[in-house]
């Protein structure tokens, strides 16, 4: 976090402007309050664009994660069903882990499929 | 996200799926991880949790999804896809003027509530002096990092903490053990994440012990969950605001989900009325009886549980006695998730019809009932503790055959629908009469009101 400095500052009134002739209405007084910034600074992580997307999946390998939040499984093994169908050509694989599933099931998975689904039961 | 962005980021294209309740959370999660243009598709919630319980009831979603999810992985990036800029927040201060002290306070207020940096309380101004003071609590830096706190990884320092703290109005002498309560959140080995992303509203359970807690005063004694304590509610506070605004966490805003018509209007009201109704309810978390994302649930299943919860009182049976302290059978409050009362409507349950079945189930055959139980009845129908309405049930139940109700009213469970997609069925509950006056509950009319088109 940033440190600030802060003030909380009264601001003097001015009623009128010296060497003036003309009646000017007085302002009304002013009262300046600073406060810190609550908030946590954020180190901006690097950053990547998706992979680029294959126009042909036939022939490719399709990766299936899913988190085991329960009943996602029902909707994956119908989409299983489904890829099937619509690409025929494409071999499916599935997987399944923790919430995170880690940098070493993601590299496994990787190295396994040439494109993936990932599904969080959520 | 955070397995999904790793795989993208060895190489292979992918397509990330969650239903549409949580695909806000899950692009700011992309953009904690780097990838802000993460392809995603969202599923529609309102569908996808109560019918993910079989293959044949969750087709038709994966059919509507099937086609989307390939385009995902052909349709090529577009050029707003495939560049990726970081927007640099810049933590400055925040002056407000106003023609007197108390409205530059309001101003500031309104201002830090309107950017989510408060909790919807209001706050303390922190003022360089005020924190400084605060800062007079610990011998520490205030410079020192603590940690990050997740989703969005804001690091927190003791300079942080104690402008956190100040908003929180809690004292100087509580920012060490603010701190302390920090450092355990923002441990590596603490799941921070869970708790403060979850919709199932998670919260922290913070301990003092040792000899600070009663320098500082902190309240381990009677009342500690039921009322304002300064320390209790003070250190609570500022640990919350400091997850916040380093967290950067803030729920969604939730329609009115509910097939029924609003509670006040089955307690008699107008639909056009606003009410407000008070309840007595025990301080201990309460019951929970189903829902939530991590398990399928079927509304069978739930009234199943309510109905058991509400024969758990059974056990207090022999002591019911009006003004004693086990005054008589209790009512309940149960919160029904919206998913729950839409699929309860489509099976053409409505809120009196749900609360006269649970009232039904909720019964003790009669062949089941010990002989102290079955004399502990006609004492409290004699008394008139039982409603006279519901006399003749009572009477009815002790016959061979019947079934006596632990209630004394299907009217004593109160059924509220509220919470997000997913959400869960939980309950609360005391007494239905006082121990000092007839009731435990009461609604309101609100009138009078001149700044909102509703209450006059």
């Amino acid at each position: 976090m940033k440190m600030i400095a802060w003030t909380a500052t009264i601001m003097a009134a001015v009623f009128g402007t010296i060497g003036s002739s003309a009646a000017v209405a007085p302002a009304a007084p002013q009262v300046s309050l600073t406060v810190m910034n609550p908030r946590g600074e954020i180190a901006p992580p690097p950053l990547f664009a998706p992979q680029a997307r294959i126009a042909d999946l036939s022939g490719k390998r399709l990766g299936i994660y899913w988190n085991g939040k329960a009943g996602g499984n029902h909707f994956w093994n119908v989409i299983e069903q489904l890829l099937k169908e619509r690409l025929p050509k494409t071999a499916i694989r599935r997987y399944d882990g923790p919430y995170d599933l880690g940098d070493a099931l993601a590299a496994k998975i990787a190295g396994e499929v040439d494109a993936f689904f990932y599904g969080v039961g959520d | 996200m955070s397995g999904y962005t790793r795989i993208e980021k060895l190489g292979k294209p992918g397509v990330f799926a969650c239903t549409d309740n949580f695909a806000h959370d899950a692009r700011s999660a992309a953009e904690d991880f780097g990838m802000p243009k993460a392809r995603m598709l969202a599923l529609p919630a309102a569908d996808y949790y109560r019918l993910r319980r079989s293959e044949v009831a969750i087709r038709p979603v994966a059919a509507a999804a099937a086609d989307k999810l390939i385009d995902g992985l052909r349709r090529p990036l577009s050029a707003e896809e495939a560049s990726v800029t970081v927007k640099k927040e810049a933590l400055e201060p925040v002056t407000v003027t106003a023609d007197s002290y108390a409205h530059a306070a309001q101003k500031f207020n309104e201002a830090f509530l309107a950017n989510h940096w408060g909790d919807g309380l209001p706050l303390v101004p922190p003022t360089r002096e005020a924190v400084r003071e605060m800062l007079g609590g610990t011998s520490r830096s205030p410079g020192e990092v603590i940690g990050t706190v997740a989703p969005k990884n804001g690091t927190v320092t003791v300079e942080m903490a104690a402008v956190n703290a100040v908003m929180a109005g809690a004292r100087p002498e509580y920012l060490p053990v603010i701190i302390a309560a920090i450092e355990g959140i923002t441990d590596p080995a603490y799941d921070d994440l869970h708790i403060l992303t979850s919709s199932g509203s998670f919260n922290l359970a913070i301990m003092v012990s040792g000899p600070i807690a009663k320098e500082i005063d902190v309240n381990s004694g009677i009342g500690m969950l039921g009322y304002g304590w300064r320390a209790n509610s003070t250190i609570g506070r500022a640990v919350r605001l400091i997850t916040i605004n380093a967290g950067r966490v803030w729920p969604a805003e939730t329609d009115d989900l509910s097939p029924w018509e609003p509670f006040h209007v089955s307690q008699g009201f107008k639909p056009e009325d606003s009410c407000v109704t008070i309840s007595s309810v025990m301080s201990s978390p309460g019951n929970y009886f189903g829902g939530g994302a991590v398990e399928p649930w079927t509304p069978q299943q739930i009234l199943d549980n309510i109905t058991r919860s509400l024969l758990g009182s059974r056990a207090g049976m022999l002591g019911w006695k009006r003004g004693g302290p086990n005054p008589g059978p209790m009512k309940h409050i149960l919160i029904f998730q919206p998913e729950l009362a839409n699929e309860l409507d489509r099976l053409g349950y409505a809120r009196q019809s749900l609360q006269k079945l649970l009232y039904e189930r909720a019964t003790v055959p009669y062949e089941q009932l010990t002989p102290a139980e079955i004399a502990s009845i006609q004492p409290r129908i004699d008394s008139g503790e039982i409603p006279p309405d519901r006399v003749p049930v009572f009477k009815e139940a002790l016959k061979p055959g019947g079934k006596l109700p632990i209630l004394d009213r299907p009217e004593d469970i109160r059924i509220v629908v509220a919470g997000g997609i997913p959400g869960y069925t939980f309950g609360m509950m005391y007494y239905r009469e006082g121990l000092y006056a007839p009731t435990s509950d009461q609604t309101r009319k609100i009138r009078g009101a001149t700044l909102t088109k509703a209450g006059r």
